[in-house]
C-alpha cells in the first residue's frame, strides 16, 4: 500500500473534523458572539483566522523534515519551560477563568501549555530512541525522561492547570510505555502519583465537587451538577438524527462553555447520534491512520513521535467525548479541531503536520533519506524492521 | 524479544483507544437512542414557555360613542430573583428604587430568593419602562399588560366599577358585564434562552387573542356631566351624607344619567372606601316620603272614586287617625284633591288612600313595581320592601300613602314615576343599549321593554297636569319651575328611621322627582339628597337641583318651549 495514501486519508479526516467543527462553532457561537461582543460572527472570524494560520504551520511543517525537530529536541524543551514559566511574568501572564494560563501577546492570547503537550513528545520521541540500550535501566534509563515530566507537570500544576499537568503526565507515561520502559517502572510511578493526584483534587473544592457532580450529578443539578446534566440534556434530547444544524436550545446559554469544552454536546443535539457516531468514527480512523503511519515511519523517532502526536490527539478528543457525555468527571480539554480556541487549533495542525511529513517520509521521493534513515533504524529496534519486512515493503539496509 | 514487545504495546494502546470509543458509542447510543424521550421531555421543559397574550378588554362608551372605560397596552417590571447574584441585589435595588418608587428594602427582599417569578411594578408609564429597558439590569424584565383606564375620572364610576389589576371586573358594569367584556386571550408557544429571554425563532403556535365585546351604555356623556356637576354641588352645599340624581327618558327606559356623591375615581379604586363605590341610586333603601303620594293618587283617580276638583276637609292641620295624631306641616281647611298634591298634605293624602283601601292600594303599588327589582342591568340592586296587606297594622294605610313603611330604590323610584310620563305604562329601565362585537357589528340590543299598564292615559294625563301645579305658586316644588316649559314634579321630605326606633326629627332625606314637558315628556329627574344640612326640605334642596338640570338638559336637547301653556 502507497505510503502517501496515509498521509491523504490523514489530511481528509482531519479535514472532516475541522468542518464539522466550523460548523458547529459557527452554529454554537453566534448567539454567544452577538450577546458578548455584539457581532454574531466575531468567533467565527477569529476562529477562522486561527484555521488559515494552522493551515500555513501545517503546510510548513509538512514541508520540513521531521527529523529537524530531533535535532533541536532538547532545544524546544527549553523553550517550551521558558514558555511555562513566563505566563508567570506580570505583564506578560494573562488570567483567564482563575488560571493564569495565556500568554498575551498584541492582543493574542496563547496557551503555552497547548505546545507543552506536543514538545514534551517531541523531546522524549528523541531521547527514548537514542537510549533504546539504557531504557531497562531505572537511573540511566528511565529516570531522566521521568524528571522532565514531573518537571513539566508541577509548572502547569502551578498555573494551576490540572487538565494540562495530567494531560502532560499521561502522554509522557505513554511515551515511556511505546519506548519499551519497564511495566514495573511505569507501575511504581503510577502507585506513587496516585495519591499525589488524590491530594491535589481533595484539597481543591471545586475539583472535588466536580467529581462529586460526575458521580451523581442529579445530587445538586442547580449548582455543580448543572454543567454535566445540561450536557446530557444537549445529547438526549438530539435523539438518533438530532434537532438539524441550528436548532441547539442548550446553545442559548443553557450549557456553558458550549463552543469550547462542550461543543461535542451541541453536535449531539444537532446532529443526533448519527453525528457522534460520525465523529467517534473519524477519531477512530485517525487513531488508525496515526498508527499505520507509526509502524511504518523510518525510524523509530519518528515511529514514535507518530504515535505521541496521534495518541495526544485521540486522547483529547476521548476525554472531551468522554465528559461530554458524562462517563468522565468534568475536565476542560478541547476537543482538536472541533472546539472554538485558537492555541489548540494552531498546535494541532502543526503536528497533523508533522504526522503527514512522517508519512511522507515514506514516499518515494525521499528514498535516499529513508536509506540513510534505516541505518539508524537497525540500531534501535531490529523487532521493527522485521515487521517492515513481513510486509514486504523495502528490505533492511541501505539501498546504494 | 524487544521489537515484539514494542510492537505489542502500540496494539494494546490503539486496543485501549478502540475500547474506548466503543464504550462512548454505546453510552451515547442509550443517552440518544434509548433515552431519548426522556431528555426530550427535560429539554421542552426547560426550554420551552406558553405566553399568554392578553385581549383588549372591550370598551365601554355611552350612547353617543364617548368612550367611558378602555384597554390599553402597558409594561410591567418583573424579576427573577434566581438570575440575580447575591452581590448584585443592593446594587440593582438601589439603581431602580428612584425610577419605580419602591423603596429599596422592600426591593431587596424581593429581588433575592430563588424564585423565577416575582412582580416588582405593575404597569409602568411608557417613559418609565424604556428607562429600565436602557438600564438592562440582569435578571430584571417586562411584560406587555393590559390597563384599564377610565378617561372620564370619577364620573360614572359606581355604574360602570372598575377591574383589578388583571382586568378582572369587579365592580358595577365591569363586573355585570365581565364576562362578556374580557375576550378570550390567545397564546404563544415559544423558546426562551436560560436568560428567560424568548428566541423568536423557535416560536411555533401564535394564536392572536379574541377581543372582548363593547358596550353601549344608554347613558349620555353630557347629561351625565350635568347631573355630576350639580349634584356635586348640592352634595357639598349642604353637608349631605349621600346624594344622588337620575336621569330617565320616561318613553323608553333608557337612563341618561346615574350620578351619585361621595364618588371615586375608578383609575385608583384601591383608596376609596365602599360607600364611596356605592351606587345608591340602585343599592339603597329609601322611604321616599311625600314623593310617593303621587301613586296612590293616580291609584284613586284612575279608580274614578275621586275627579281633580274633589274637595277634603284637612281638619286644620290635625287628625286623629287610628289612635295617633298625624300632622300638616301647615294647616289646611278644605283642599280640592289637586291641593291636596299640590301642597303635599298628610291628612288630606291618608284620606284619599282611604278611599282606596289596603287591598287595592297594594295591588296599585305592586302594578308600578313596587316590592320588586326592576331589573336593570346592574349589580347590587335592591328590591323594595312593601308588606302584603294583612301584615299592615292600622297605620300602615296613611303610612304608606305618605311614603312611609314603604322602601324601594330610588330608581324604582323614579321608574315607577316615570310610567306616568309613558301613558301610565311601566317600563323596564335600561341602562345598556346594545353589546357590539370587537368589529362593531350588534351582538345584542336590549330593547324597550313594558312591564304592563299601571294607569289608563287619561289618568297619566290627569296625574301630570295636577303634577304640575307642585311647581306653581302654592305649591311645594316652586323652586323647580322653569319659565316657558311644563315642570310636573313632586317634592319628598322624608323623615329617617331613628336607629333608636320610631323616626328621627333631625335626620331628613330630601326629594324631588320631575319631568318635563309634562304633555309629552322628554326626560324625568329624580334627585335625592341625603342628610342635608340645616335645609332639608324637598322643595328647598332637591327642587332647585332639579331646575338646574333640566334647565341645562332642555338647553343641550334644544328642547323648544311650548307656547301659552304657562299658568302662574
Amino acid at each position: 500500500m502507497p505510503v502517501n495514501h496515509l498521509k491523504t486519508i490523514l489530511i481528509l479526516l482531519v479535514s472532516a473534523l475541522l468542518g464539522i467543527g466550523f460548523l458547529m462553532i459557527y452554529s454554537s457561537s453566534t448567539m454567544y458572539a452577538a450577546d458578548r461582543y455584539g457581532d454574531s460572527y466575531y468567533l467565527l472570524k477569529r476562529q477562522l483566522i486561527w484555521m488559515s494560520v494552522g493551515a500555513g504551520l501545517f503546510l510548513l511543517a509538512l514541508h520540513i523534515d521531521y527529523h529537524w525537530l530531533q535535532r533541536r529536541s532538547r532545544l524546544l524543551l527549553l523553550l517550551g519551560i521558558i514558555l511555562l514559566i513566563s505566563v508567570f511574568i506580570p505583564g506578560l501572564g494573562h488570567s483567564g477563568g482563575g488560571a493564569r494560563r495565556w500568554l498575551s501577546m498584541g492582543g493574542v492570547g496563547l496557551q503555552p501549555s497547548e505546545l507543552v503537550k506536543y514538545l514534551v513528545i517531541v523531546y522524549l520521541a528523541d531521547l527514548l530512541s537514542r537510549r533504546q540500550k539504557t531504557i531497562n535501566s531505572f537511573f540511566s534509563g528511565f529516570l531522566p525522561p521521568l524528571a522532565v515530566i514531573g518537571l513539566l507537570c508541577v509548572l502547569t500544576i502551578a498555573q494551576p492547570d490540572l487538565g494540562s499537568a495530567m494531560t502532560i503526565g499521561v502522554i509522557g507515561l505513554l511515551m515511556l510505555y511505546l519506548g519499551g520502559a519497564r511495566l514495573t517502572h511505569l507501575g511504581c510511578v503510577a502507585l506513587a502519583v496516585l495519591p499525589v493526584l488524590v491530594v491535589l483534587v481533595a484539597r481543591v473544592g471545586y475539583r472535588m465537587r466536580r467529581i462529586l457532580a460526575f458521580i451523581d450529578p442529579w445530587a445538586d443539578p442547580k449548582g455543580t451538577g448543572f454543567q454535566i446534566i445540561q450536557s446530557l440534556i444537549a445529547l438526549g434530547s438530539g435523539g438518533p438524527l438530532g434537532l438539524g444544524l441550528g436548532e441547539s436550545r442548550q446553545k442559548l446559554f443553557y450549557l456553558p462553555a458550549a463552543t469550547t469544552d462542550f461543543i461535542f454536546s451541541i453536535l449531539g443535539e444537532e446532529l443526533g447520534f448519527a453525528g457522534t457516531a460520525l465523529v467517534i468514527t473519524l477519531v477512530i480512523g485517525l487513531v488508525i491512520v496515526g498508527f499505520a503511519i507509526s509502524r511504518r515511519a523510518d525510524d523509530l523517532f519518528g515511529s514514535l513521535l507518530a504515535q505521541g502526536i496521534t495518541a495526544m490527539l485521540a486522547l483529547q478528543a476521548m476525554v472531551n467525548m468522554g465528559v461530554s457525555s458524562g462517563i468522565l468527571p468534568t475536565k476542560g480539554l478541547p476537543f482538536p479541531f472541533i472546539s472554538y480556541g485558537g492555541s489548540n487549533l494552531i498546535v494541532s495542525l502543526m503536528a497533523v503536520g508533522v504526522l503527514a511529513n512522517i508519512a511522507a517520509h515514506q514516499d518515494s521521493e525521499c528514498r535516499y533519506q529513508r536509506g540513510r534513515r534505516q541505518e539508524n533504524w537497525r540500531i534501535g529496534d531490529g523487532g521493527w524492521g522485521m515487521d517492515r519486512e513481513e510486509k514486504g515493503r523495502g528490505g533492511r539496509g541501505p539501498k546504494s | 524479544m524487544f521489537g515484539r514487545a514494542h510492537n505489542t504495546r502500540s496494539w494494546i494502546i490503539v486496543g485501549l483507544f478502540l475500547c474506548f470509543s466503543g464504550l462512548l458509542l454505546f453510552r451515547l447510543f442509550s443517552l440518544q437512542c434509548l433515552q431519548h424521550s426522556r431528555y426530550s421531555i427535560r429539554a421542552r421543559n426547560q426550554h420551552q414557555s406558553t405566553n399568554y397574550l392578553p385581549p383588549h378588554r372591550g370598551r365601554i362608551y355611552d350612547c353617543r360613542g364617548n368612550m367611558l372605560a378602555a384597554s390599553v397596552p402597558s409594561f410591567s417590571l418583573y424579576c427573577i430573583p434566581r438570575l440575580i447574584e447575591d452581590d448584585q441585589v443592593e446594587e440593582i435595588a438601589s439603581t431602580i428604587s428612584p425610577i419605580i418608587g419602591i423603596d429599596e428594602d422592600r426591593l431587596c427582599r424581593r429581588l433575592s430568593g430563588s424564585g423565577w417569578f416575582v412582580w416588582l411594578k405593575r404597569n409602568l408609564r411608557e417613559d418609565t419602562a424604556a428607562a429600565i429597558r436602557e438600564l438592562d439590569l440582569p435578571g430584571l424584565a417586562l411584560k406587555q399588560e393590559m390597563k384599564r383606564v377610565y378617561p372620564k375620572g370619577s364620573m360614572l364610576s359606581q355604574v360602570i366599577g372598575f377591574t383589578d389589576i388583571d382586568g378582572n371586573g369587579l365592580e358595577g358594569i365591569e363586573w355585570k358585564f365581565d364576562r362578556q367584556l374580557r375576550g378570550h386571550p390567545g397564546w404563544m408557544v415559544t423558546e426562551k434562552d436560560s436568560k428567560h429571554r424568548e428566541a423568536s425563532w423557535f416560536r411555533s403556535d401564535n394564536v392572536s387573542p379574541i377581543d372582548g365585546c363593547n358596550l353601549f351604555l344608554t347613558i349620555d356623556e353630557v347629561v351625565q356631566a350635568i347631573a355630576e356637576e350639580e349634584i356635586d354641588k348640592v352634595y357639598l352645599e349642604y353637608g349631605a351624607k349621600w346624594a344622588s340624581v337620575l336621569v330617565m327618558e320616561p318613553s323608553t327606559g333608557r337612563i341618561l344619567a346615574m350620578a351619585n356623591r361621595p364618588t371615586y375615581d375608578p383609575n385608583n379604586y384601591s383608596s376609596s372606601d365602599a360607600d364611596q363605590r356605592r351606587n345608591h341610586s340602585v343599592s339603597d333603601l329609601i322611604e321616599p316620603g311625600s314623593t310617593f303620594k303621587v301613586f296612590p293618587a293616580a291609584g284613586v283617580l284612575d279608580a274614578g272614586l275621586v275627579a281633580p276638583e274633589t274637595e277634603f276637609y284637612c281638619e286644620d292641620g290635625a287628625f286623629k287617625i287610628g289612635g295617633r295624631l298625624l300632622r300638616d306641616s301647615h294647616p289646611h281647611g278644605v283642599l280640592r284633591f289637586d291641593e291636596i298634591i299640590q301642597k303635599s298634605s298628610n291628612i288630606g293624602m291618608a284620606k284619599v288612600g282611604m278611599l282606596l283601601g289596603r287591598v287595592d292600594l297594594y295591588k296599585l303599588l305592586r302594578k308600578f313595581g313596587i316590592g320588586d327589582r326592576t331589573g336593570i342591568e346592574l349589580p347590587g340592586e335592591v328590591g323594595g320592601i312593601l308588606r302584603p296587606p294583612h301584615r299592615w297594622s292600622k297605620l300602615s294605610l296613611r303610612s304608606i300613602t305618605m311614603g312611609h313603611e314603604v322602601s324601594l330604590s330610588p330608581l324604582a323610584l323614579l321608574t315607577a314615576f316615570s310610567a306616568l310620563g309613558n301613558g301610565g305604562v311601566l317600563l323596564q329601565p335600561r341602562i345598556v343599549d346594545r353589546i357590539e362585537s370587537p368589529s362593531g357589528e350588534v351582538i345584542y340590543r336590549y330593547n324597550r321593554k313594558e312591564k304592563g299598564a299601571v294607569v289608563s292615559s287619561d289618568t297619566a294625563r290627569v296625574m301630570l297636569k295636577i303634577l304640575r301645579k307642585v311647581v306653581m305658586k302654592g305649591g311645594t316644588g316652586r323652586r323647580a319651575q322653569i319659565s316657558g316649559y311644563e315642570v310636573a314634579g313632586k317634592t319628598g321630605t322624608a323623615q329617617k328611621l331613628d336607629p333608636n326606633g320610631g323616626y328621627s326629627h333631625s335626620l331628613y332625606r330630601a326629594l324631588f322627582m320631575g319631568m318635563l314637558p309634562a304633555s309629552n315628556p322628554r326626560f324625568a329627574i329624580l334627585v335625592v339628597v341625603d342628610e342635608p344640612h340645616p335645609y332639608y326640605y324637598g322643595g328647598v334642596v332637591s327642587a332647585p337641583v332639579f331646575k338646574k338640570i333640566a334647565e341645562r338638559i332642555i338647553r343641550y336637547m334644544d328642547l323648544e318651549a311650548p307656547e301659552a301653556t304657562e299658568e302662574t
